[in-house]
């Protein structure tokens, strides 16, 4: 009796006691933490790596000159060549900050829902006295930092292109800026709050559930837009076409998305309208501080209890062994050792566990399926045979960068991943040489039948020559062995053993590297043997006006030696990296 | 009236549909070393969880220095220290960094806060190693720094999930000698622990869960005096968890 008493007594006093939350509050330490984690990252570069940073550099501004010149280039075009009667620019500007609201929001979904509920990071700070909503604030921060660094980064030289081409007053070129990072906290706010909505409600399938819905959504969006391109009416491409195509798309400048306020800011920055861009400037800020304080109570009521959900659910007992699946991997893959054979599945199982990892590249590929299915609604295959030629090369050059995206994303890491427990590898009693190999057959194997079933599928849907498929199967072929070669050869030779995120690998250095040159490799090789058809069918095309540029003969001389040249380069990629990773794989201790 | 250091009410954690900690009644006194005991799964880690709060629990109440640790969080929080088994710091902060980034969240003023830096760091003699990156450091190393960082602040209540995985023995010697000096200056240790020797060496109770039930708690004396034996902590150990599977085991039996 005399305990329930007391400790009637004491709920009494402590309630009285209920602390101020802003008490043990600490935002300043917070970014005094940001700035600490960045001097040192970027000191230890400098010191360390110098080299990196330079390259880093370099490709940045490549990347950004590159892109600089495309946008000047089309809004140059649109500007003086395309005459119809609405303004294409700020069409493209509703459709671009509409789709690019839609992205953000998942993106910051799904890295605020890493950062919030899987980071170490995360379950260190809240064992501190820092309230629930500065850490989730602290998170938010960092998911729509990762989330629209890309975005702010490339949308600079769009929107310089715009304003040099639009003549738009000094101004514009620095208030842009301003309108796009506070643009971006809008999307993010949803996407981290709907991370957290999601957890709460459903805590053990939200990363699943999300997943579906991301793919889900995008391949609609992707449907839907294909039926309103296909289905508006008139000559596709002529003014008339893109008039009614702009107004089947009128729905994108609906004034209460967050997408039309920024369009319109940047637009009336644009045409100097300062009123009008400080309205919408104010809208956006209105509706960014609105939706910061509705997370910042939504996290104050639910982050902690969303967090022990995340943490609290039993793990689900997985089958003893899946037979067929094994059996269909030792027999599928019978060329290689047993042993190698044996780590394939085990990463292949990895791979297969984790949703994320595999559910965007399944998202591309079906689309691009989707597309190539498709190509004959666009009536693509009805043109003359230059313009075949030309959509079949772009259909598979891009078939390729999404190729080299997954050996980038996938295929590189897979040493990394090893890790602490790299001694497994170590200790195995097959020569180290044959692991890298045999990864490099997987990788080889899988892009192949992808690849080829893709390509293939594309041509025969343009109704091409028999001959041209063949030349296309083999540029894909040579493609797949040098991708593969550069992203098993560059991952042995640069590993990061100490990251456990595939992403992060990717993303990092070597990953970065692995891509630039994997895209300056597909681009070589494309532009070799593209040029010779190109050249051969204009000449045809402008042999029924005159002659033709180049005779059969002399055509099938030069693309011979474009096959056999890019056959060379294409061993050369494959081989080189694959010694350098080798030579560094049989050195690497842990 | 003084409130328990920690305090857990009928409290029950469930992860779907196991019960990971099963009604758990609990009282560890200020000033008290406690020592928590189990097998692997036992829940004595979701137990410490518990009481930082990062885990809520399905039932129950718990209670840290008289805060409820759901409602009170971050009272309750700001008098507890936490060393985990895997310490977690910062890659690209400096050990130095780290243990000011402490000192900073917790509130302490700058000049106490960097006096107390170097003292930890000679007194864990961190002095080679403390300006480097926390990328470089080994398992021990890190453990030094996360110790440091949580006797910082001399916190009322210090909960340690396996505190010698890692340490060299001089460093394993002087860890067990600073968390007996805590209790004798009033703070309160609750430990987690495998190293049965540790303790039977440094606790001032033990309490013992099994299949996340508490099948004993008191000290080690009422325990061989209760089995009337002199043995080792080790063999009472084995004993108690063996006789409380096999009872459980004939519990689940008789119920199906």
């Amino acid at each position: 009796m005399s305990n329930a008493l007391a400790h009637s007594a004491l709920e009494t006093v402590l309630e009285q006691a209920t602390v101020d939350p802003r008490r043990f509050d600490r935002p300043l330490v917070l970014w005094w933490l940001r700035g600490c984690h960045l001097r040192n990252t970027v000191g230890q570069w400098l010191r360390e790596s110098r080299l990196r940073l330079f390259m880093i550099t370099v490709f940045g501004v490549i990347l950004w000159l590159l892109l600089f010149g495309i946008f000047f280039e089309a809004f140059h075009f649109l500007e003086h060549r395309v005459r119809i009667g609405p303004d294409l620019t700020a069409y493209l500007f509703h459709v671009f900050f509409m789709t690019l609201t839609v992205m953000l929001i998942f993106s910051a979904g799904v890295i605020g829902f890493h950062g919030l509920f899987r980071s170490p990071e995360t379950e260190w700070l809240l064992q501190t006295p820092l309230p629930d909503a500065r850490v989730f604030i602290y998170k938010y921060q960092a998911a729509m930092l990762l989330s629209s660094w890309g975005f702010l980064l490339l949308s600079s030289p769009m929107m310089i292109a715009c304003g040099l081409n639009k003549l738009a007053p000094w101004y514009f070129y620095f208030l842009f800026p301003l309108s796009l990072v506070l643009f971006v906290t809008i999307p993010a706010a949803i996407g981290v709050a709907g991370a957290l909505l999601l957890v709460r409600a459903i805590p053990r399938h939200a990363l699943r559930f999300g997943v579906v819905l991301i793919g889900s959504a995008t391949i609609a969006g992707a449907v839907w837009a294909y039926r309103v391109v296909v289905n508006t009416p008139g000559t596709t491409f002529t003014p008339d076409w893109l008039e009614a195509l702009i107004a089947r798309m009128r729905f994108c400048q609906q004034p209460l998305m967050p997408s039309y306020w920024v369009a319109e800011q940047l637009l009336a920055l644009l045409a100097g309208d300062l009123r009008r861009y400080g309205f919408f400037l104010a809208v956006v800020a209105a509706n960014a501080a609105m939706l910061y304080v509705v997370v910042v109570q939504l996290a104050a009521a639910t982050y902690r209890t969303a967090y022990s959900r995340a943490h609290s659910h039993q793990d689900r007992r997985l089958p003893r062994s899946a037979s067929w699946f094994d059996k269909i991997v030792h027999t599928g893959f019978w060329y290689t050792d047993r042993t190698a054979r044996l780590l394939f599945l085990k990463d292949l199982r990895t791979f297969v566990r984790d949703p994320a990892q595999w559910s965007q590249l399944l998202v591309f590929f079906g689309l691009l399926a989707l597309y190539f299915v498709n190509v004959r609604s666009l009536r693509y295959e009805q043109q003359a045979l230059y313009w075949r030629n030309a959509i079949s090369f772009l259909n598979l050059t891009v078939a390729a960068l999404i190729l080299a995206t997954f050996t980038s994303r996938f295929v590189f890491p897979l040493v990394s991943l090893e890790g602490k427990k790299f001694w497994i590898l170590g200790l195995l009693p097959v020569p180290r040489e044959t692991i890298l190999w045999s990864k490099f057959a997987y990788s080889v194997t899988v892009s192949v039948i992808a690849s080829e079933l893709l390509v293939i599928l594309s041509d025969v849907m343009l109704k091409l020559a028999w001959w041209m498929i063949g030349l296309h199967a083999a540029t894909v072929l040579i493609l797949c062995l040098g991708l593969s070669g550069l992203s098993v050869g560059l991952g042995a030779r640069l590993p990061n053993l100490r990251e456990s995120d595939p992403s992060r690998i990717a993303a990092g250095f070597g990953g970065t590297l692995n891509l630039v040159l994997s895209m300056v490799f597909i681009l070589v090789i494309v532009a070799m043997m593209a040029i010779p058809c190109h050249l051969y069918l204009a000449g045809l095309e402008s042999g029924r006006y005159g002659r033709a540029v180049w005779s059969l003969s002399q055509f099938r001389f030069w693309v011979g030696l474009s096959m056999t040249g890019a056959a060379v380069i294409g061993y050369l990629v494959t081989v080189i990296p694959m010694r350098m990773g080798i030579r560094h794989f049989e050195r690497l201790e842990i | 009236m003084e409130f328990p250091a920690v305090e857990l009410d009928h409290v029950t954690k469930c992860y779907g549909t196991k019960i990971a900690v099963d009604n758990l009644c609990l009282t560890v006194r200020r000033g008290e070393l406690f020592a928590f005991l189990g097998p692997n799964g036992a829940g004595k880690t979701t137990t410490i969880k518990l009481i930082c709060g990062l885990l809520r629990p399905t039932s129950g109440t718990v209670r840290v220095l008289g805060y409820d640790v759901v409602r009170q969080g971050e009272l309750a929080r700001r008098s507890l220290a936490y060393v985990a088994d895997e310490p977690y710091l910062y890659e690209k902060l400096t050990g130095r960094e780290f243990l000011t980034l402490v000192y900073r969240l917790y509130g302490m003023d700058e000049l106490t806060g960097k006096r107390r830096i170097e003292e930890l760091v000679d007194l864990f003699d961190m002095a080679g190693y403390i300006d480097y990156l926390a990328e470089t450091y080994s398992h021990g190393m890190k453990q030094r720094v996360v110790f440091a960082a949580a006797l910082l602040r001399d916190p009322e209540v210090l909960v340690v999930d396996e505190p010698l995985v890692g340490l060299d023995p001089p460093t394993a010697r002087l860890v067990k000698d600073l968390l007996k000096q805590r209790t004798r200056h009033g703070g309160t240790v609750f430990m987690s622990t495998h190293t049965l020797s540790v303790a039977e060496e440094v606790a001032d109770r033990i309490g013992i869960l099994n299949r996340g039930r508490l099948i004993w708690c008191g000290t080690i004396e009422q325990l061989r005096r209760e089995r009337q034996t002199d043995a080792r902590l080790e063999d009472l150990f084995l004993t108690l968890i063996a006789e409380e599977t096999e009872a459980q085991q004939h519990e689940q039996r008789t119920s199906t």
